[in-house]
């Protein structure tokens, strides 16, 4: 991961009064996974769709690989290919033809494109159903399909746009593990999700963008270092806690934060500095009010969001 | 080696094709229907009550407008339809601009090539069954051939557009009706123009169609209508390049 292979300045796009994305800028090195994360309509798929040149930013500029994606775009086109967000499958024809003419119009002759199709259903383990239409096919198999269609021309590029949005678990960890595959192989991928695990796991830098601004960015390590929290407790009381004794709790070294959302049944959340504290808070609750539960999770980067912008990023 | 831009509409034209070849037989009997039955009820059962001066028959009148009238409708039903269901339903199109490296001019000119094709079987479906059943039914095939390229670039341009363009089924569906009924009711198809009062004659006239039928009731190669419908056809295709490109590139 030496260069730069793609590089944002000060990308704007308004639709009407609507700022989609306002002036944000980043780069992506070779052989990066990047992570995009927002809630819905944060800016994530309007910036994909600009990085491929379908959206006419209204200001600032991208290049890819030193091309520029509006004076270049059939440059560009060569050098990139998408797993999209909706299906985007051929209305009438079966899949083997679909992936024929897709890898035809990326500039494949007659003969590869026919091979490339072939091994294409073979790697997405779809060759039994080579001619029925996309739109037959179970939501897990459309979404191999679309990253193995991404594939055909084995592009240096992808742009993952929620690859695994509506998937069952096991579809979606069987896409991880070829999203793993493609990291092996040193592709360079940008990946929008608005799942944390998923960004977590797969992701060697992560953007979060909210209202079409990046609010942080860095690895997921360093994003959640960044909050100062090390773990969360949660706890229930067997009697609830008075004030005096939430006052008592917070003050012990090493708690950042207490919470007592209303109506958490009079659960707290303890945002703990460093897991040192728990055994003084377990120690302290017990004597103040019992424990019914308690429950001790490491810092998310769900909770980097909810930190920074005070909702979550489903909502 | 063929140059991209030239191989990315052979691409989509090739792709139209198959698509198009899949559904044939739907096709081949949705071009026959209508035109069959405005031959039957219109051209048979009401055209013998009809004396046109100078004509030989009422049905050797409507023949050429039924055969021109039904590259109109082929050409925009189709691709109205079919470019609005992947724009806005499948997100197929979108897909296709969006990673592939294809222009939408590149792509528009794989859609004509396919309209002109598409227009040439919807001609030989009616006119096949005609020339069986009418051995006497005579026709410039010069013109015919010319005018059938004209107007399916003309109506593959307007289905192109209007494809692209519309958001929802509703207005869609409404727009190809006010496209394709005054067409097929005021461009003399089934009447002389010469029966309309001369201003409205001349907004008839304006529309490509009535030209294209006109001339071909006129037999031989009639120059001038010819040139006026591939014109029309020019300005057409561009207006549909424009509006595909600002479309698919908001």
């Amino acid at each position: 991961m030496t260069s730069e292979m793609i590089q944002v300045e000060r990308l704007a796009k308004s639709f009407g009064n609507h700022d989609a994305v306002n002036g944000i800028s980043f780069d992506v090195l070779a052989g990066e996974t990047l992570g995009l994360l927002g809630p819905n309509g944060a800016g994530k798929t309007t910036t994909i769709r600009m990085l491929t040149g379908l959206v006419r930013p209204s200001s600032g500029r991208i290049t890819v690989d030193g091309y520029d994606v509006l004076k270049n775009p059939i440059e560009v086109k060569r050098l990139f290919d998408i797993s999209p967000q909706e299906a985007s499958l051929h209305p009438h024809l079966g899949i083997a033809e679909d992936l024929y003419f897709y890898a035809r119009l990326r500039g494949l002759s007659r003969k590869d494109a026919k091979l490339r199709a072939q091994q294409t259903l073979q790697w997405a383990k779809l060759e039994s159903h080579a001619k029925k239409n996309g739109h037959q096919l179970s939501g897990g198999m459309q979404r191999r399909l679309l990253m193995a269609r991404a594939l055909i021309t084995d592009p240096p590029i992808l742009y993952l746009d929620e690859p695994t949005t509506g998937l069952d678990p096991q579809s979606r960890h069987a896409l991880w593990e070829y999203i793993f595959e493609l990291k092996r192989r040193g592709k360079t991928m940008i990946l929008t999700t608005h799942y944390m695990e998923e960004a977590e796991k797969l992701c060697d830098r992560v953007i979060i963008i909210d209202h079409g601004k990046i609010i942080a960015e860095g690895s997921p390590a360093k994003l959640r270092r960044g909050l100062g929290i090390d773990s969360i407790l949660t706890l229930k009381p067997r009697r609830p806690f008075s004030s005096a004794d939430l006052r008592a709790l917070k003050e012990i070294p090493g708690v950042l934060d207490l919470s007592s959302p209303n109506g958490s049944n009079g659960c707290i959340t303890v945002h703990l500095r460093e897991k040192e504290a728990l055994d003084e808070i377990v120690v302290a609750a017990s004597r103040l009010a019992g424990i019914d539960e308690l429950n001790l999770t490491e810092a998310s980067l769900e909770d980097v969001f909810l930190q920074l912008t005070g909702r979550g990023l489903r909502e | 080696m063929i140059p991209r831009p030239i191989l990315a509409s052979l691409v989509t034209f090739e792709r139209e094709i198959r698509d198009y070849r899949k559904n044939i037989f739907y096709f081949a009997l949705r071009n026959l229907i209508q035109p069959v039955f405005f031959v039957l009820v219109i051209g048979v059962g009401l055209g013998s009550f009809v004396n046109l001066p100078g004509r030989e028959s009422y049905l050797s009148f409507m023949l050429p407008g039924i055969l021109m009238m039904s590259v109109v409708q082929v050409c925009y039903q189709h691709f109205s339809s079919e470019i609005w269901m992947s724009k806005n339903h499948e997100g197929y199109l979108e897909l296709l601009t969006m990673t592939a490296p294809i222009k939408p001019r590149e792509a528009v000119a794989g859609y004509l090539l396919t309209g002109i094709v598409v227009a040439f079987f919807a001609v030989l479906c009616f006119l096949l069954p005609v020339w069986l059943l009418l051995p006497g039914f005579a026709i410039s095939l010069s013109a015919l051939m010319l005018f059938t390229i004209g107007l399916a670039l003309f109506f593959t341009s307007a289905g192109i557009v209007v494809g692209v363009s519309v958001l929802d089924p509703h207005t869609l569906t409404t727009v190809g009706i006010f496209i394709t009924m005054p067409l097929t009711y005021l461009c003399g198809v089934f009447v002389p123009v010469e029966m309309y009062p001369p201003s409205f004659r001349l907004m008839i006239e304006v529309i490509p169609l009535t030209p294209a039928i006109e001339g071909l009731r006129e037999g031989g190669l009639p120059i001038a209508e010819i040139i006026y419908v591939w014109c029309a056809a020019a300005l057409a295709v561009v207006a549909a390049i424009k509006v595909f490109e600002r479309n698919m590139h908001p």
